[in-house]
C-alpha cells in the first residue's frame, strides 16, 4: 500500500495556481480557481463525481483535451513555468518521458491492431528518442511486462490487445507508462472498467511499481473508498469547483468539508450500519453552473445564505491540507 | 490465412457469377447467334448447320459448361468483323488500359489518402472547409468535360503536354514484351520513352481519376475521423508521438479498411470508365475497343470486354483484402 505518512516538504513537483479551464467551443469556464500541489513521490488522489471536471481539468493540464484550454492561473512542473498561451504544446512536451498517463479504458486505450510488444517499444524509443537496437528494445519490453505481472512476456510481445483480459490490458498500458521513466504518473479511473478485484490488483500494482520507480501518482476516481485505502491525500472536486483537500486518514475520523463528509456517507463499509449509508439529496451540478458562490450549496446540510454570495474561498498558497467551506467545516 | 483462403474462394465464386452473366449476355440477350453467324442469305439448313457447329442445339447448361472451358483455356471467342481471336485482341487492348489506371490510381491513393486523414484530423478547420469545397466541386465535374478541357489547354495552349497517343512520333515503333510501356521501357533501360510514356499519360490519367479521388478523400475522411477520437490516439499522445507519428502509425491502418475497400473497386469503375479518356486521347485500350465492338454490334468482342473488366474488377478487390489483411491481420483473422 502507498505511504500514508504526511507529505514532506519537498519543493512540489507539480504545482497550481488558481488555474480554470474553459471550452474551445463557447468559452465556457468548466474548472476555476484551483490550486494544488503535488510533491515527488507522493500518491495524490482526485475525486469528483461524474461532470465535476476532474477528469477535464487532467486531461488539459496534460495538453490531452482538444476542446478546452487552460483559460488561467500559473503551472509549474519540475521546476519549469508553463505559460498560459500556447499552453497544450507546452505540456505535451512532457508527455512520454516527464509525465506517463493511463487512461480510464483498457479496452480502448491499446492500438488493436499493432502488436503489444511494438507497442511498449515504440513508448521506450520515444521516451529516449533515439533507438537503442532492436534486441536490447525488446529485451527491455519484456522486463517491463514480467515486472507489471503479465504472464509469459515473450510469448505476449507478439500477440494482438484482444487477446488479453481488463485487468491484463490495463498492466500492459501501465507497462507503457513505466517504459518511459517518467516523474508524475497520472492515472485517471484506471480500474473503473475492472471487476472489483481486478481492480484491487491493478491499483496495489500501480503503487508498488511506482514506489520502487519513485514516481509520483495522480490517481482520479469517483471512488472515495479507493482513494482512502490508497493514496496519502484527496482532493475533492465538485461542480468545476475544488472543495477540499484532505488527507486520507482524515476522512471519516474528524471535520471534513460538507461535501466529502456527504460522499463518505453514501459508502457502505465494515464498520456502518445500513441507517449510517446516506446519499446525497439533490442532483449534482455539472461543471461550469456558473461559478458563483459555492457549488454544493444546493444541496448542504450546513448550508447559510452566504455560502450563495460569497466568493469560494482558494487555496492560494496551495497548502497541503485546504477546506473551501465558509463556515470553517474542515478547516485545520 | 484461413482468411486469404476464403477470400479466393470467394472470388472464384464471384468468377463462376460473372460467367453466368456474360454466358447469358452472349447467348440468350443477342437473339439466336446462328441466324447472326449464318449470314443474311441463308437458308434454314444452313443455319441449323451453323446451329450444330456452334452447339446451340444442346442443352443450356451444356453450352455453358463449353464456355466456362473455352474461357479458362483462352478462347473468348472469335470476333464477327476482324474474324480475329479476341482474346489476342484484349492481350493487345487490356495492358494500355491498365497502365492508364494504374497511372491514374497512384494519383488517386497519392491525393486521397494524406488529404483524408489531414481532413479528418484537422476537421472543422478552414483547411477541412477549403479541402472540401475543391473536392466537392472536383465531384462535380464530369469525366468527358474535364478530359476535354485539359486538352484544350494544358495541351493545346499552354503546349506544357502531348495532347494525344501514346507515345510521340519519335517513338511510334516501340514496342516491348509485356505491352505497358512504361514497364517495358524501364526493362530495355530506354528512359527517354518512359519519360514520352509518362508525358502522355498524366493527362488522361488526371482527367479521369478526379472524379474518383474525390470520393476517395470524402471516404478516407469519414473512416478516419472515427479513429481520432479514439482512446489509443490519446495514449500514443500521451507516449509523446507526433501528429504525424499518430497519423501515420497509429490511424491509418485501424481507419483504412472501409477506404481501400472502396479504392479497391474504384480500380474496377476505372478501367470502366477509360472508354471517354480513352476516346478524346486518341489512345489505345479497351475502352475504346469496346466502342467499337459496340457500334460494329460485334457481339462476342462486347461480352468480352465486360468479362475482362469483371475478372480486373474481381481481382483488385482481392488484392485489396490481402492487403488489408497483411495491414491489420487482427481484425481479420476471427473473420
Amino acid at each position: 500500500m502507498a505511504s500514508l505518512a504526511p507529505p514532506t516538504t519537498d519543493r512540489p513537483l507539480l504545482e497550481i495556481r488558481d488555474v480554470s479551464v474553459a471550452l474551445r467551443t463557447g468559452n465556457r469556464t468548466m474548472v476555476a480557481g484551483v490550486s494544488l500541489a503535488v510533491r515527488p513521490r507522493e500518491v495524490f488522489g482526485i475525486v469528483g463525481e461524474s461532470g465535476s471536471g476532474k477528469t477535464l481539468l487532467t486531461r488539459t493540464l496534460l495538453g490531452l483535451q482538444d476542446d478546452a484550454y487552460v483559460a488561467g492561473g500559473s503551472v509549474r512542473f519540475n521546476g519549469q513555468d508553463l505559460p498560459v498561451n500556447g499552453y497544450a504544446n507546452k505540456a505535451r512536451k512532457l508527455l512520454g518521458h516527464s509525465i506517463g498517463f493511463v487512461p480510464q479504458d483498457p479496452f480502448s486505450s491499446l492500438n488493436p491492431s499493432m502488436r503489444i510488444g511494438k507497442q511498449i517499444t515504440e513508448a521506450i524509443y520515444l521516451a529516449k528518442g533515439w533507438p537503442m537496437g532492436a534486441e536490447r528494445t525488446r529485451e527491455a519490453a519484456i522486463g517491463l511486462m514480467a515486472e507489471v505481472g503479465i504472464p509469459e512476456p515473450a510469448l505476449a510481445f507478439n500477440q494482438f490487445p484482444d487477446q488479453f483480459s481488463g485487468g491484463m490490458r490495463q498492466r500492459m498500458v501501465f507497462a507503457i507508462a513505466l517504459a518511459q521513466d517518467p516523474k508524475l504518473l497520472v492515472a485517471d479511473e484506471p480500474t473503473t472498467a475492472l471487476d472489483a478485484i481486478t481492480q484491487r490488483r491493478v491499483i496495489e500494482l500501480i503503487l508498488d511499481r511506482s514506489r520502487k520507480h519513485d514516481l509520483a501518482v495522480i490517481l482520479i476516481s469517483h471512488n472515495l473508498e479507493l482513494l482512502r485505502q490508497s493514496v496519502g491525500r484527496i482532493a475533492v472536486l465538485y461542480g468545476g469547483q475544488l472543495l477540499n483537500i484532505v488527507p486520507s486518514g482524515d476522512i471519516g475520523q474528524s471535520t471534513i468539508h460538507p461535501y466529502t463528509e456527504a460522499l463518505f456517507d453514501c459508502i457502505p463499509t465494515r464498520e456502518k450500519t445500513l441507517a449510517d449509508i446516506r446519499s446525497i439529496p439533490g442532483e449534482p451540478v455539472g461543471a461550469g453552473f456558473g461559478l458563483k458562490g459555492c457549488a454544493f450549496a444546493s444541496r448542504c446540510p450546513y448550508v447559510v445564505t452566504a455560502c450563495r454570495t460569497t466568493d469560494l474561498p482558494q487555496n492560494a498558497g496551495t497548502a497541503s491540507i485546504f477546506s473551501a467551506c465558509i463556515l470553517g467545516r474542515g478547516v485545520h | 490465412m484461413r482468411y486469404v483462403g476464403q477470400r479466393i474462394l470467394f472470388s472464384i465464386l464471384s468468377l463462376c457469377v460473372l460467367l453466368f452473366i456474360t454466358f447469358l449476355l452472349s447467348h440468350v440477350v443477342s437473339g439466336d447467334p446462328a441466324i447472326v453467324a449464318a449470314g443474311p442469305n441463308a437458308g434454314a439448313d444452313k443455319i441449323a448447320a451453323v446451329r450444330q457447329e456452334m452447339g446451340l442445339d444442346r442443352p443450356l447448361l451444356v453450352q455453358f459448361w463449353i464456355y466456362c472451358s473455352n474461357i479458362l483455356h483462352g478462347d473468348l471467342g472469335t470476333s464477327w468483323f476482324t474474324r480475329q481471336p479476341i482474346a489476342s485482341d484484349i492481350i493487345r487492348e487490356l495492358p494500355p488500359s491498365l497502365e492508364l489506371v494504374f497511372v491514374a490510381m497512384v494519383i488517386n491513393l497519392a491525393v486521397s489518402l494524406p488529404l483524408g486523414l489531414l481532413t479528418a484530423r484537422y476537421a472543422g478547420t478552414t483547411f477541412d472547409d477549403v479541402v472540401r469545397l475543391v473536392v466537392m466541386a472536383g465531384a462535380g465535374l464530369p469525366i468527358f468535360w474535364l478530359a476535354i478541357i485539359l486538352q484544350q489547354v494544358v495541351a493545346g495552349q499552354w503546349r506544357l503536354l502531348p495532347t494525344a497517343g501514346r507515345l510521340g512520333f519519335e517513338n511510334r515503333d516501340f514496342t516491348g514484351a509485356t505491352g505497358f510501356t512504361l514497364l517495358d521501357s524501364l526493362m530495355q533501360g530506354r528512359f527517354d520513352v518512359f519519360a514520352d510514356a509518362l508525358a502522355h499519360l498524366v493527362l488522361p490519367a488526371f482527367a479521369l481519376t478526379l472524379l474518383f479521388t474525390a470520393v476517395g478523400v470524402r471516404i478516407t475522411r469519414t473512416a478516419m475521423m472515427g479513429e481520432f477520437r479514439k482512446d489509443y490516439v490519446v495514449l500514443a499522445r500521451a507516449k509523446g508521438a507526433s501528429e504525424g507519428r499518430i497519423m501515420v502509425r497509429h490511424v491509418f491502418a485501424n481507419g483504412a479498411t472501409p477506404a481501400l475497400t472502396v479504392f479497391g473497386m474504384q480500380f474496377g469503375w476505372m478501367l470502366g470508365a477509360t472508354v471517354l479518356v480513352e476516346e478524346i486521347f486518341g489512345r489505345p485500350g479497351i475502352g475504346r475497343y469496346a466502342v467499337k465492338a459496340v457500334t460494329q454490334s460485334d457481339i462476342h468482342a462486347v461480352v468480352a470486354v465486360v468479362f475482362v473488366v469483371g475478372l480486373v474488377f474481381l481481382i483488385s478487390n482481392l488484392v485489396v483484402d490481402i492487403a488489408l489483411f497483411l495491414l491489420t491481420p487482427r481484425k481479420h483473422a476471427g473473420a
